[in-house]
């Protein structure tokens, strides 16, 4: 069993079709659960349907956003800050979701790095190859989006 | 460069505002100006944490606000100003910071708070500073995201009476 729970939290039915679609491809996904937030919703309501589905036992939970300050996000870091069993990452897609559900045994800083590496690796344009052939219009080298930025600042959130 | 907008939300730093606001305006420093945020640490940094990495967060009291916008506004860099309450935004006047607009994001309801607009909602004390905004010259319109069309304060506050119950065509 996975050491640790998994919350998909963002805004309407996202997170709950998240995990179907994750389920598509995985099947059963164990100790997971999804939480909306929906229009008229206060934080408050889903700061405490986060806190619940966290649970009170010791477990870690991994908390997965759908975008970087959203309210979602912000409600989940500011739980996250005060109970560090909950490590928090935004922009969850279904490749992260994929890697954290089936591909990571433990919840630490490393296996928070990964989680973004794939993540971010998942996004890719296919068309770049096409678009190299041609001028783009404003001159930019065609393979430019290729280059990975170093993010130091995700590396210490994550730390 | 003059402040490139001045916000009225109570949830300060969220989806809308990142996803929408930021790239609308074309911001590049989010200022958080409100007292009980800025005596806050923990929910300092949560809002710190709210922003896209590459825009700086301030937070500030009314008093350290007021003249660090006064001082963004005379310098290159576009701010974006937060506010949780219109009363803010009135001080923050007559501090003497120059905005021709205040936009209206989002206000919660509550006891004594008149529905205005959507999920706008003010308090008798809130739609008093309004009118005294429009009094000095800054026109407050209320609009959640960057393509709606605004709507002007008057429309919703007529005869400055108690705000009507405004149907919600939009949803």
């Amino acid at each position: 069993m996975r050491p640790f729970r998994i919350l998909l939290v963002g805004h309407g039915k996202l997170p709950a079709a998240l995990l179907a679609s994750a389920e598509l491809i995985a099947g059963p996904i164990e100790d997971i659960s999804a939480i909306s937030l929906h229009a008229h919703e206060t934080p408050d309501h889903l700061a405490a349907a986060v806190a619940d589905a966290a649970g009170r036992d010791r477990r870690p939970v991994l908390v997965l956003t759908d975008l970087q300050g959203g309210t979602p996000h912000n409600v989940a870091t500011a739980l996250g800050l005060r109970d560090p069993r909950l490590a928090c990452v935004s922009g969850v897609n279904l490749a992260m979701l994929l890697e954290a559900a089936l591909g990571l045994d433990r919840l630490d800083g490393e296996a928070l790095a990964r989680l973004v590496e794939v993540g971010r690796a998942a996004i890719w344009a296919s068309s770049w190859r096409a678009a190299s052939t041609a001028p783009m219009a404003d001159g930019a080298e065609a393979a430019a989006p290729r280059r990975r930025p170093d993010r130091p600042d995700l590396a210490r959130r994550a730390s | 460069m003059p402040l490139k907008l001045v916000r009225v939300d109570d949830r300060l730093i969220h989806g809308q505002v990142v996803a929408v606001w930021l790239r609308a305006v074309g911001a590049d420093r989010i200022l958080v100006v409100d007292d009980a945020v800025a005596a806050d640490p923990f929910l300092s940094d949560v809002l710190r944490l709210a922003a896209p990495p590459d825009v700086p967060v301030e937070v500030h009291g009314l008093a350290g606000g007021a003249a660090r916008a006064r001082e963004l506004a005379a310098s290159p860099e576009a701010a974006f100003v937060l506010l949780r309450s219109p009363v803010s935004a009135l001080r923050l006047r007559e501090a003497g910071v120059r905005f021709d607009v205040l936009n209206l994001g989002g206000l919660g309801a509550g006891p004594g708070r008149h529905p205005l607009h959507r999920s706008i909602h003010a308090s008798d004390e809130e739609l008093a500073a309004l009118r005294r905004l429009e009094a000095l010259g800054t026109r407050v319109e209320l609009r959640l995201v960057a393509d709606e069309r605004p709507v002007p304060l008057r429309s919703v506050d007529r005869a400055g009476g108690p705000a009507p119950d405004v149907p919600d065509a939009t949803r």
